[in-house]
């Protein structure tokens, strides 16, 4: 017997009506066998989250699978073929879902494409070690008068647990095929290919019939529904009653709506008086109670007590009041320390080869803008986007792990009392920890967050976590402005200041943007399980492959074009060979002329002061190489904007120049030091230094630089907050596009942020100004 | 306050549905019928029919798109009610010291069924009590602190909307909040918002199922319950919203064992 159905419940039915709750007339469409069957039969799978739907889909196709969207919205679908005795099937994963309501995205999508794509066989995934709660979605998919195939998988649990099924008797009374499999080690999944190509052209569909007064009234408002709607009338009708938004909604243009309504109060009334409880209620009690019924009668031999329920005894420990939080921490750190510190190795090797090819086309090919484009745009390009994935392969090698196992829904049990302060759901932590070393895997691993709003809010806030790039500029500025012993507590006021910044921004978001009820937090947490290496092997490939086809794309072209932003239009002639040539100051002092040049203008006091510290060192041919980069940037079109756009950074306290290298920080963030180096025109060895953040003479150089360019500390402080909260990064921008499914969203996200770094660091600057003028 | 007098020239949930509509138009602008259902948290029939009966006594307009108008009388209508539902919360508060949320609730019903009359005795009683010498105000003051020690219990009333009304038998009803872990208990009724409680019918939440608060989440917040041999989390939010059968025993029988340390 079910041990959850108390006596009582059994006792309430059976007083409501006599009978099962729900009939069900048809046969078995094993023995009606269609003779011609199509060359590509179209296969539906659906079924609850967690009842290993994707991994029987992914033993069923093999491998050949193909990711899209469906139309119009971000839920992914899943696509395969393969060739079967002659036919191709074709099979679509759909959504995990509990039901079919209106009120998850998942389950509109999954509805429709039942309805509009008209699969000719919908595989149902159940698993067997719960099979009340997932009969309840079989009943519904009954109700849509599917040609249905059930599959009960994870048959190994149940076996296990000491149960046995009567399959035929559950194949009886549903009216349709079941096939018993073990998806994890592809157990029944020949047997299921057959059984789908004889199910398929099969007209004789099981009906569902609800007795009692439920089904009275659903008899009564087929006739008015007929031809009105894509859903089949019987299932239309019991939306209706269910008060299902958007079956309403399809039917409003028709000139009858108004008497349907009218009619489908009266249904409702009459059914509230008949049992005392709401349409909603008498519709879900009919299906549980013939789901609970069901797995009575097929029930041959129940669980034995004696079995230790491995997933109990794992949850008093990991959701223990005391262990779960430290335990947690490890698994964080554990998730942390794979992506960043196993994938660091991976990205130097990317790095050096990458250098190595540049190295190659250098040599190989003039100095042209051509070779320029190669280099500084296309293979720069391309490294911006595959530096980040070895952090994505690992990242979700740990997720898919997390998720498979089952530990994830833990994380979200245990952390929600902190997110939802933030109107947010307990799985936006993972993302938001993530964002501490890299905004973009971070945004990929949204994903598991699945009400939208609550996405969309955890992708806008989440540059807000300062990420691992953010680091070289911080190390630059903070010694170059402040006694040592404040080191340590302005970074770490500057990270704690970006998490109640991200704070604030969500609940600011939950209540504009994306106001609306939170999405019910009613969430299962599933058995614990051993995931397959397959699995997560898939997982990880899928995640991969889709940010280089997705985001790779938007991160090279944005490559180019700020490649182009920065090399045109072309410098002609350089002002330092001009002067070179000239003979007339072979020195540093040089280096102050050209600046002053450059400055128009504005005295060149600081400069001066660095040339006459070191009077007697000529300049290397690295340096003047690089004031003709200066010059160049100065020429170029960043530089144009850079000083076009000083008049928007003065209330914070920038001039043009670190505006200009925060113009190039856009590419990555940590490019704001080695763009600060060529603005304050300082060699080669000089910037190498300061990017390695190391600490040694010529790396402290910059910093002495910076604090003669800039003397007030007040300076340090907006560069650092700009840094952090405004222009999130290119990739971070185009990943948010592709994740958010419109582009309108990076934009958004870039220009929020801005607007809130500009108004937060003006703020600080004015005040701080005003307060020093004191 | 002398509009009193007009109570009861449409029936109490058309009153509701004023307010409902005149609060709408406050909000937003203006009211449309899928935003009625939702707020009130009935279906889209029950709207329309809602609809069409105040219409027919001139107080409310249909304009394009499902978007309803209040008439002159409707609005005037409306804010009778509402400031009557406000004084009547206001005393229960101020004077009887009953717990906001609490006076919410009792004054989503007295406002419907109080007669004019005894209104406008409590409105009286209200001014003279509050305006009077110092000698009942300082009873008063004894009254309420003797109140304020008293503890509320919780009891959200979703404003005026009346969501939460129900029977007397259920006013008191343990919730599954209630339950200490390792605990059972019945499913009675469901008092939630239309779309968390057809969440809750689908995870198998309904009338007469057993089920086991199995653990608080660690800081507090979420909660797992075992029903129907499976576990589910839910914040508290919506678990308050599942009442329990009030005579159930609890069943030491129950197939789980829970961990409460």
């Amino acid at each position: 017997m079910n041990p959850s159905l108390s006596p009582e419940t059994n006792n309430h039915r059976t007083e409501a009506n006599p009978d099962l709750p729900l009939e069900s007339v048809g046969i078995a469409p094993s023995t009606a066998v269609a003779s011609a069957k199509p060359a590509v039969i179209r296969i539906a799978l659906a079924g609850n989250p967690n009842s290993g739907k994707s991994s029987l889909f992914n033993k069923l196709i093999g491998g050949n699978q193909h990711v899209g969207n469906y139309p119009g919205v971000t839920v992914e679908k899943y696509q395969g073929c393969i060739r079967y005795h002659g036919s191709v099937l074709e099979f679509t994963d759909l959504p995990g879902i509990y039901s079919l309501t209106s009120y998850s995205q998942e389950e509109i999508v999954a509805r429709r494409f039942l309805i509009h794509d008209r699969p000719d066989v919908i595989v149902n995934v159940i698993d067997a070690s719960n099979l009340e709660r997932n009969l309840y979605l079989t009943v519904q998919l009954l109700e849509m008068g599917l040609n249905l195939v059930v599959v009960l998988n994870m048959m190994d649990e149940v076996r296990k647990k000491g149960m046995v099924f009567d399959t035929d008797m559950l194949s009886r009374r549903l009216g349709c095929p079941v096939v018993e499999t073990v998806a994890s080690h592809g157990e029944g999944i020949h047997r299921l290919k057959q059984v789908v190509v004889e199910a398929c052209g099969n007209t004789d569909l099981p009906r569902v019939n609800y007795t009692g007064v439920l089904g009275e009234e659903v008899a009564r408002l087929v006739p008015l529904i007929q031809g009105k709607t894509p859903y089949p009338p019987g299932f239309a009708a019991v939306k209706l009653l269910e008060d299902d938004r958007e079956v309403a909604e399809e039917m409003h243009s028709d000139p009858l709506f108004a008497r349907l309504c009218d009619e489908v109060a009266v249904s409702m009334q009459r059914i509230e008086k008949e049992s005392g409880t709401g349409s909603a209620i008498v519709l879900g009690d009919k299906r549980y109670g013939f789901a609970s019924g069901l797995v009575r009668e097929i029930t041959i031999r129940d669980k034995e007590e004696t079995v230790r329920n491995m997933t109990e005894t794992i949850d008093t420990i990991v959701t223990h009041r005391l262990l779960s939080l430290p335990f947690f921490a490890l698994t964080m750190y554990l998730t942390f320390w794979i992506t960043f510190t196993l994938g660091t190795p991976p990205m130097e090797w990317i790095d050096s080869g990458l250098a190595l090819v540049s190295q190659f086309v250098l040599n190989a090919l003039p100095d042209t803008w051509l070779r320029s484009l190669l280099v500084d745009g296309i293979i720069a390009g391309v490294g911006g986007v595959i530096v980040f994935l070895p952090n994505i392969v690992l990242l979700f090698m740990c997720i898919a792990f997390l998720e498979d196992t089952g530990y994830m829904a833990r994380i979200a049990f245990i952390m929600d009392r902190v997110m939802h302060h933030m109107g947010l759901h307990g799985r936006s932590f993972i993302p938001l920890m993530i964002g501490f070393g890299c905004t973009v895997p971070a945004i990929m691993a949204t994903r598991t967050i699945r009400d939208r709003r609550g996405r969309l809010t955890t992708m806008m806030i989440l540059p807000l976590m300062s990420c691992g790039a953010r680091l070289p500029i911080y190390l630059m500025i903070i010694p170059a402005f402040f006694p040592k012993n404040w080191h340590a507590p302005i970074l770490w006021s500057i990270y704690l200041l970006g998490v109640a910044l991200a704070f604030f921004v969500a609940i600011f978001l939950r209540k504009t943007l994306f106001r609306g009820e939170n999405e019910p937090f009613v969430m299962e947490l599933p058995p614990y399980r051993m995931p397959t290496v397959n699995m997560v092997l898939r997982h990880m490939w899928d995640r991969s492959w889709m940010y280089l086809r997705k985001a790779g794309t938007i991160i090279l072209g944005f490559s180019i074009l700020l490649w182009f932003l920065l090399n045109f239009p072309q410098k002609k002639t350089y002002d330092v060979d001009t002067l070179v040539a000239q003979g007339t100051h072979p020195d540093l002092r040089l280096q102050a002329r050209v600046l002053s040049l450059i400055n128009a203008g504005q005295p060149a006091a600081s400069q001066s002061a660095v040339a006459s510290d070191e009077p007697s060192r000529n300049l290397t041919d690295g340096q003047i190489e690089n004031i003709r980069r200066l010059e160049q940037l100065n020429h170029s079109i960043t530089g144009r904007i850079g000083h076009v756009i000083e008049p928007l950074v003065r209330p914070m306290g920038f001039d043009w120049k670190i505006g200009t290298a925060f113009l190039g920080a856009f590419a990555a963030k940590e490019l704001f030091v080695s763009q600060m180096g060529i603005i304050l025109a300082l060699g080669n060895n000089d910037i190498d230094a300061i990017t390695s953040a190391d600490s040694t003479p010529s790396g402290t150089l910059l910093r002495i630089i910076l604090q003669r360019n800039y003397p007030n500390p007040l300076i340090g402080i907006c560069i650092i907050l700009f840094a952090l909260i405004a222009t999130p990064c290119m990739a971070t921008v185009a990943i948010t596009a592709r994740e958010a499914g419109h582009w309108i969203w990076g934009v958004l996200q870039w220009s929020g942020l801005t607007v809130l770094g500009w108004l937060v660091t003006t703020i600080v600057y004015q005040i701080g100004t005003f307060i020093q003028s004191l | 306050m002398a509009e009193v007098n007009k109570v009861g020239v449409i029936s109490e949930s058309l009153e509701d549905y004023l307010e409902t509509i005149y609060l709408l138009i406050q909000k937003q602008r203006f009211a449309r019928m899928k935003d009625i259902a939702d707020d009130r948290n009935v279906s889209m029939a029950s709207v329309n029919s809602a609809m069409k009966r105040l219409a027919k006594e001139g107080l409310v307009e249909h304009a394009s798109r499902g978007i309803v108008l209040l008439t002159n009388e409707g609005e005037n209508l409306a804010r009778m009610v509402l400031r009557r539902h406000e004084f009547v919360r206001d005393f229960l508060v101020s004077v009887l010291r009953v717990p906001e949320a609490i006076a919410e609730k009792d004054a989503c019903s007295f406002e419907h069924f109080m007669s004019p009359e005894t209104f406008h005795r409590m409105v009286t009683f209200f001014e003279f009590i509050t305006t009077c010498g110092m000698d009942i105000q300082t009873h008063f003051d004894d009254y309420r602190k003797h109140y304020d020690n008293l503890e509320a219990r919780d009891n959200p009333c979703n404003h005026m909307h009346c969501r939460n009304r129900f029977g007397a038998h259920w006013a008191h009803a343990r919730r599954l909040t209630d339950l200490k872990p390792g605990e059972s208990g019945i499913v009675g009724r469901i008092r939630a918002s239309h779309r968390i409680r057809q969440r809750l019918i689908d995870m198998g939440v309904l009338p007469h199922v057993e089920v086991t608060l199995l653990r608080v989440a660690p800081l507090g917040d979420p909660i797992e319950i075992k029903l129907r041999g499976y576990n589910l989390s839910l914040r508290k939010d919506e678990a308050s919203a599942i009442l329990l059968h009030d005579d159930t025993p609890e069943s030491p029988e129950t197939d789980t064992e829970s961990a409460h340390e």
